[in-house]
């Protein structure tokens, strides 16, 4: 049992990763805003039911994706909200430079490559990049062992990796 | 390098490229480095890649979070049109009324004061719809001031 104020903080202190969590899998800012909004209302009604000797975010990152994959489900625009260029193009347009040009493109191509990925390397990804997850997290996350996190998180690296240098747009 | 020192040279690397590993990893990471191109060659594409990874984190937070001040901005905007609406109209009906119920006035100015007042009402409102329906199509938006 927690206590409510105490989940509160903890909501606080996930919500760039949440948010960052939501963005990955609806690809959308507003629709991603709005799902950590839904799934922290979510999270503070069940809040009696969290055990606070467990961590935090996995409990709360399970909720947000259950809510995020129904709203998914619900939509049914798969292609439009995965469309990688549609999640990266508000990211370049705040800034023309050369240089933020260039990295918009790589963006373009890491997220076209992501799309790609099957959905366990993807989400590995996405946890330790998007979300700046460690280890121990992630293993929490995924409910496995830590040596296993790392083994996965080097074959999804390796696939992001073929899949990038086999991108022609990709630049080093 | 054998099957079982390659997995374990992958491993190194990942906490390298994660920085989550100690002195101790570092160094036995760079003596199997030093024993294989090819390791050395994907460590480097991977770092890059990882580098790249984290440079997007950082640009896509700092848009998500100037998105939300902007989108709760926005919402504030459409509250406050909603409020000024709401009390004009409240305002200019009382006002009406009493001007039609007040005993002594001409009932020129009372058709007159109307008249205006409606007037002026009917413009508000006109500005205000057309303003909302041209929010959405509004050039360079993405123009940093």
């Amino acid at each position: 049992m927690a206590e409510r104020e105490h989940v509160y903080t903890l909501l606080e202190q996930s919500r760039q990763r949440a948010t960052m969590a939501a963005l990955g899998i609806l690809g959308d800012r507003d629709a991603a805003l709005d799902a950590v909004q839904e799934a922290t209302i979510r999270t503070l009604k069940a809040s009696d039911a969290y055990d606070a000797a467990a961590p935090f975010y996995p409990w709360f990152y399970r909720i947000l994706k259950n809510h995020c994959l129904d709203l998914f489900r619900r939509r049914r625009t798969r292609a439009e909200v995965r469309d990688p260029e549609a999640v990266l193009d508000h990211v370049a347009a705040s800034d023309q430079t050369d240089a933020s040009l260039l990295a918009a493109e790589r963006d373009r191509a890491v997220q076209r490559a992501m799309t790609g990925l099957g959905e366990a390397h993807r989400e590995i990804l996405q946890l330790r990049h998007w979300q700046d997850l460690s280890y121990e997290e992630i293993a929490a996350v995924l409910e496995v062992p830590v040596g296993t996190v790392m083994s996965r998180l080097y074959r999804a690296r390796r696939a992001l990796q073929d899949a990038l240098n086999a991108d022609p747009r990709w630049t080093r | 390098m054998n099957e079982h020192d390659l997995d374990r040279a992958r491993i190194l690397m990942m906490k390298v490229l994660d920085h989550c590993n100690d002195a101790a990893e570092l160094a036995e990471f760079e003596r199997l480095l030093a024993q294989d191109r090819a390791l050395q060659a994907e460590f480097l594409e991977m770092s890059h890649t990882c580098d790249h990874l984290e440079a997007f984190r950082t640009r896509t937070l700092n848009d998500l979070s100037t998105h939300a001040v902007e989108r709760s901005s926005e919402r504030v905007g459409v509250v406050t049109a909603a409020l000024v609406g709401f009390g004009s109209l409240l305002m200019v009906g009382v006002m009406l009324w009493l001007l039609f119920t007040a005993p002594d006035l001409h009932i020129a100015l009372k058709i007159g004061l109307g008249a205006v007042t409606a007037g002026a009402l009917l413009a508000f409102v006109k500005i205000v719809i057309d303003r909302l329906r041209a929010a959405p199509h509004d050039a360079y938006t993405e123009v940093d001031r």
